[in-house]
């Protein structure tokens, strides 16, 4: 072995273990080459001091001003803000779909009336309806007829028509408190996720 | 039987803060002896240290449990301390103090001995470019492999390999003229 190869084998002893059959070789060389071998020593008290240099330690306390300055809450408010979250979504659509629904079916009511009240002055409408009333509605109460029970239960509805929309106003009013509540539960949870 | 640094993260990351204490007193030594070594002001290193374990518990998601927690902490520590000197411009100062072992169990001169060959290895890091000392300080202090020190520092494996290289040879010169001036000195001393 030369002295090259020899420095070379260093630096790879300097990284860690050698193979046996290369460290046998080297160590051989060594025992020959004063020059090496003083190289050797150098790298040797470098490689042992590196790895002996002291673990420093940071001053009393570090650790408790370490958990005074994180926020203790950081992960523990983030779970619940995201149930609220979730729910608040949850909230928030199923509002945001009924009024939708409320308003699609209003506007269907509105447009179905407005397109009766303008057929109705036509003669074909009222000769359709005519037909309709001659042969549909006679020919449905005719076979009807014998279900008078059916006939009393389906005119009840009638005259509770004042109920539904009632009922119909009430269930607008609750979901618009609905959508309110969603948005007061998810601005205050964005603002306590910011903080 | 202690948590391990996982099942510890995964406690905070299920709202038990107080598992954290247990990660700083695991990590405060290496966080801190890179960030002392690196900056060589106690003041600032302790401010330094600080704030790795800050950004450590706020991005705390990100820590992926198919790596070493020390791996994790410490690529935090490398990054701070690298930006930190980029603001700073801290390149090659003293250590502000002597660095104090333990030499409870050796003799006075064996103490004394060793306390002189520490703080010359302390000095000859310490006159090393910021990019060579942090290296050698992840690979030979830290134990840490070329792949971990090439992804910790997000450099090619082989300029980690290359900065190691040479800043065993400055260290060696560095020691072998620190040498030289003590053995001057003792010299002197005894005219």
């Amino acid at each position: 072995m030369d002295c090259r190869t020899s420095s070379e084998i260093m630096m790879k002893w300097m990284d860690g273990p050698l193979a046996e059959t290369e460290e046998q070789q080297w160590r051989k060389h060594l025992a020959q080459c004063e020059a090496c071998r003083q190289q050797y020593e150098e790298w040797k008290q470098i490689k042992h001091a590196l790895a002996h240099l002291p673990q420093l330690a940071p001053g009393e306390g570090f650790e408790h001003r370490v958990m005074a300055a994180i926020d203790p809450d950081l992960y523990k408010a983030s779970q619940p803000v995201s149930r609220q979250r979730k729910w608040g979504h949850i909230l928030v659509w199923t509002g945001a779909l009924g009024l939708a629904g409320i308003l699609v079916t209003e506007t269907a009511n509105l447009m179905r009336q407005v397109v009766q009240n303008w057929l109705q002055g036509s003669e074909t409408y009222q000769a359709l309806t005519m037909v309709y009333e001659r042969v549909v509605v006679r020919g449905l109460l005719n076979f009807l007829l014998p279900q008078k029970g059916l006939l009393e239960w389906l005119g009840r509805f009638e005259g509770i028509a004042e109920w539904w929309t009632f009922l119909g106003t009430l269930n607008l009013i609750m979901l618009l408190v609905l959508i309110k509540l969603s948005l007061d539960r998810l601005l205050a949870g964005g603002r306590r996720e910011v903080h | 039987m202690p948590l391990s640094d996982a099942q510890i993260v995964e406690n905070i990351l299920q709202g038990d803060a107080s598992g954290f204490q247990e990660l700083v007193t695991r990590y405060q030594k290496p966080v801190f002896g890179i960030c002392y070594r690196m900056l060589r002001q106690r003041e600032e290193a302790e401010d330094l240290s600080q704030e790795v374990f800050i950004k450590a518990y706020r991005y705390l998601r990100q820590y992926n449990h198919e790596h070493k927690f020390s791996s994790w902490i410490l690529k935090i520590a490398t990054n701070t301390c690298i930006d930190s000197i980029r603001k700073k411009r801290v390149d090659t100062m003293p250590l502000d103090e002597d660095i104090k072992t333990n030499h409870e169990d050796v003799s006075a001169e064996k103490a004394f001995l060793q306390q002189e060959a520490h703080r010359e290895i302390e000095s000859a890091i310490a006159a090393l470019p910021p990019d060579y000392r942090m290296v050698v300080l992840l690979y030979h202090h830290q134990g840490q492999s070329y792949q971990q020190i090439a992804d910790n520092l997000e450099i090619p494996m082989s300029m980690v390999k290359n900065r190691l290289f040479r800043a065993r040879k400055l260290l060696k010169e560095s020691l072998k003229k620190l040498k030289e001036e003590t053995l001057w000195t003792a010299e002197q001393v005894q005219k």
